[in-house]
């Protein structure tokens, strides 16, 4: 040891006691000694780097329940809590907030380790006490920031990504379900109707995470709009674009985009032709389509052989066409659910939600859509799931042709309110079978006029330059009038109860329409018009 | 609109087949220059096959016209399906409804 003292280079550094105290002054950190008496705990020793760090004197830091007193209230207990853990395990980090000198609180870092005399005996605390607010508050930007990014992913998800179902297709029952994650995925689903009783469902999902994959998703959602739009302007008139050419010129817009992202897209492309009871299906590696029978209460899966969109520019798409019967039903559902896994580590798997749907099948697709979910959270005993949870159940009804069907149009002024009951006199009078009675017509005639004013008033806002059309079709057990417009839509949940006391000379509009028809409903129709379904039963219940 | 004076009350035919969101404003502004200064009014929904919510807000209108300088308003002759709009929205707890114009005219008799 002298030896090598002696032998050292000149350069070398000494620990002088003026240099010590200097280094102690300087340095980002606290030092502190703390002697354990039978009392508790006594402070021995502080550095003098507290003055610059937290603006005490050397005395003042000194003094007995100084530290106590400068924890932040919030901090304290816990804090105080925590120093046994020092005298079992000799060794404690932790973090709290403390008070400097001008009052402000800074986050500090307080490591402390014991010290034990020869006959083992806790002798002395030996502490490093740093500032660590700066890296706090980057810790909560980082925090707040994630907040905010699940919040948009979500708004994303909800406005971009997902589109409400139809709710009144004829022949065919479409439910969607959604339980989003902690973080977005880029599950996306859309619907597009067609005349002639064909119905498209696109449900697609893309690779990753994050707002990046919901934006991702966003974007493929609205080039299969695009393409099919496209493809529909440049087509000979009445021409449907085959799902094979929609996907083709789909995947011809994205795929080099996908391929600078180094990302890709799984898409499932189904038409439902409800006139010829087929389903076409372009599947680009997503999942398989469970698809129910209802004659033999089994259920079949239905998979294409095609890769994702994003990871081969030269695929040739072909669609393939599955029959189908009324009573059947459709399922199409993201990984979300597959992959949803229990405690023991499993998969949910296609197995356990093709014995869901077997088992519910018969249900109605919303009940049904229920049942998956309550089975998918049964299984995996939680709510909320690592990824995002989506489903789509199309089920296909016995189609029910009108037996007679209507339509005229008439402006926004109420001045043609007669003209439109003249309609629906004309039309119930007429219906094949025997006439509506006299005083169901009359019933009718009164909600339709009534919704009718409405949509002149509260959804045109007066003005009469505007159209309405309304359309009649008559079922064997009932009349059904649609009248659509292009004005606001009104919430009728949000009108006040009427006054039956003569108090108010309006307001009974509402009341009248939910008195005298059998069903009303609020629609937005498949041309994005505002539509007033108005449901009026041939014979009393 | 045909008015008639019985003794000393005033009978008002009202003159469509329908009131509705389209004339109501129109019936209430002609009515009302013939309510003011009457106490005693009938009106015969005689003519009357269709009536809406702006509608029976009118003949309320009327009412609280009425009522608010002193004088009574009694309706009457109104057809089932008419008769079957009022009682939809309890106004024939409001109003006084008589069969006929008679019937109407002799409430008002001491």
């Amino acid at each position: 040891m002298q030896s090598t003292l002696r032998n050292r280079p000149d350069n070398v550094f000494v620990a002088t006691p003026k240099r010590s105290q200097h280094i102690l002054h300087s340095i980002p950190t606290v030092i502190y000694v703390l002697a354990v008496t039978p009392k508790g705990f006594e402070s021995e020793w502080v550095s003098d780097s507290v003055v610059r760090i937290l603006g005490y004197t050397v005395e003042e830091a000194l003094a007995p329940d100084w530290w106590v007193d400068h924890l932040h209230p919030d901090d304290e207990d816990a804090a105080i809590e925590k120093t046994s853990v020092l005298m079992t395990r000799g060794h404690l980090v932790q973090e709290y907030r403390f008070q400097s000198k001008d009052g402000h609180y800074l986050w500090m870092q307080d490591e402390a380790s014991l010290l034990r005399d020869a006959a083992g005996r806790p002798k002395e605390i030996v502490g490093f006490w740093t500032n660590i607010t700066e890296r706090k508050q980057a810790e909560e930007q980082v925090a707040r920031a994630r907040e905010q990014e699940v919040e948009i992913g979500f708004k994303i998800q909800q406005t971009l990504l997902l589109d409400q179902p139809p709710r009144d297709f004829p022949g065919a029952r479409v439910a969607a379900l959604t339980i989003p994650s902690q973080r977005i995925g880029g599950d996306f689903y859309d619907f597009f109707r067609h005349v002639d009783q064909c119905l498209d469902v696109i449900i697609g999902d893309v690779m990753g995470k994050g707002i990046p994959a919901a934006l991702l998703g966003a974007a493929s959602k609205s080039t299969f709009l695009q393409a099919l739009s496209e493809i529909i302007s440049l087509s000979d008139r009445g021409m449907l674009p085959k799902p094979e050419e929609i996907v083709t010129l789909a995947r011809a817009k994205m795929i080099r985009q996908l391929i600078s992202l180094e990302s890709f897209v799984t898409v499932c492309y189904a038409r439902f032709d409800l006139e010829r009871r087929r389903v076409e299906l372009v599947d680009c590696g997503h999942m398989p389509v469970i698809h129910f029978r209802n004659s033999t209460g089994t259920c079949t899966l239905l998979q294409g052989a095609h890769m994702p969109l994003g990871i081969s520019e030269g695929e040739i798409y072909e669609q393939v066409s599955h029959p189908f019967e009324p009573g059947d039903v459709f399922l199409f559902y993201s990984d979300g659910i597959t992959e949803a896994q229990n405690s023991a580590g499993e998969f949910y798997e296609i197995g356990r939600l093709a014995e869901c749907v077997r088992t519910h099948g018969r249900l109605d697709a919303w009940e049904l859509i229920k049942r998956v979910r309550m089975s998918v959270v049964a299984f995996s005993h939680s709510e909320t799931f690592a990824d995002d949870l989506t489903c789509v159940v199309v089920k296909i009804e016995e189609r029910e042709l009108p037996l007679a069907r209507a339509e005229t149009e008439i402006q926004s002024d109420l001045r043609q309110l007669a003209k439109a009951r003249a309609f629906v006199r004309e039309f119930c009078r007429n219906v094949p079978g025997a006439a509506l009675p006299e005083e169901r017509t009359a019933e009718l005639e009164l909600a339709v006029n009534e919704a009718l004013s409405n949509i002149m008033k509260h959804a045109y806002k007066g003005r009469t330059d505007q159209r309405i059309q309304i359309r009649a079709e008559a079922f064997a057990d009932r009349v059904v009038l649609r009248l659509h417009h292009l004005g606001e839509p009104f919430e009728p949940d949000l009108a006040p109860p009427p006054a039956f006391d003569g108090s108010r000379e309006s307001g009974f509009g509402l009341y009248l329409i939910d008195q005298t028809v059998d069903e009303v409903r609020y629609l937005r129709d498949q041309r994005g018009r505002n539509c007033i379904c108005l449901v009026k039963n041939r014979k009393t219940a | 609109m045909a008015i008639e004076q019985i003794d000393g009350v005033t009978v008002v035919v009202l003159p469509g087949k329908d009131l509705d969101a389209g004339n109501s404003k129109e019936f209430k502004s002609e009515v009302a220059a013939v309510l003011k200064a009457r106490a005693k009014v009938v009106f015969d929904l005689g003519r009357l096959r269709f009536i809406d919510s702006s509608g029976l807000g009118a003949i309320l209108s009327c009412l609280r016209q009425l009522s608010s300088q002193g004088g009574e308003l009694k309706l009457c002759g109104m057809s089932k399906s008419v008769r079957q709009t009022f009682e939809l929205v309890r106004m024939h707890r409001i109003f006084d409804i008589y069969n006929t114009k008679d019937e109407a005219v002799r409430a008002f008799q001491p």
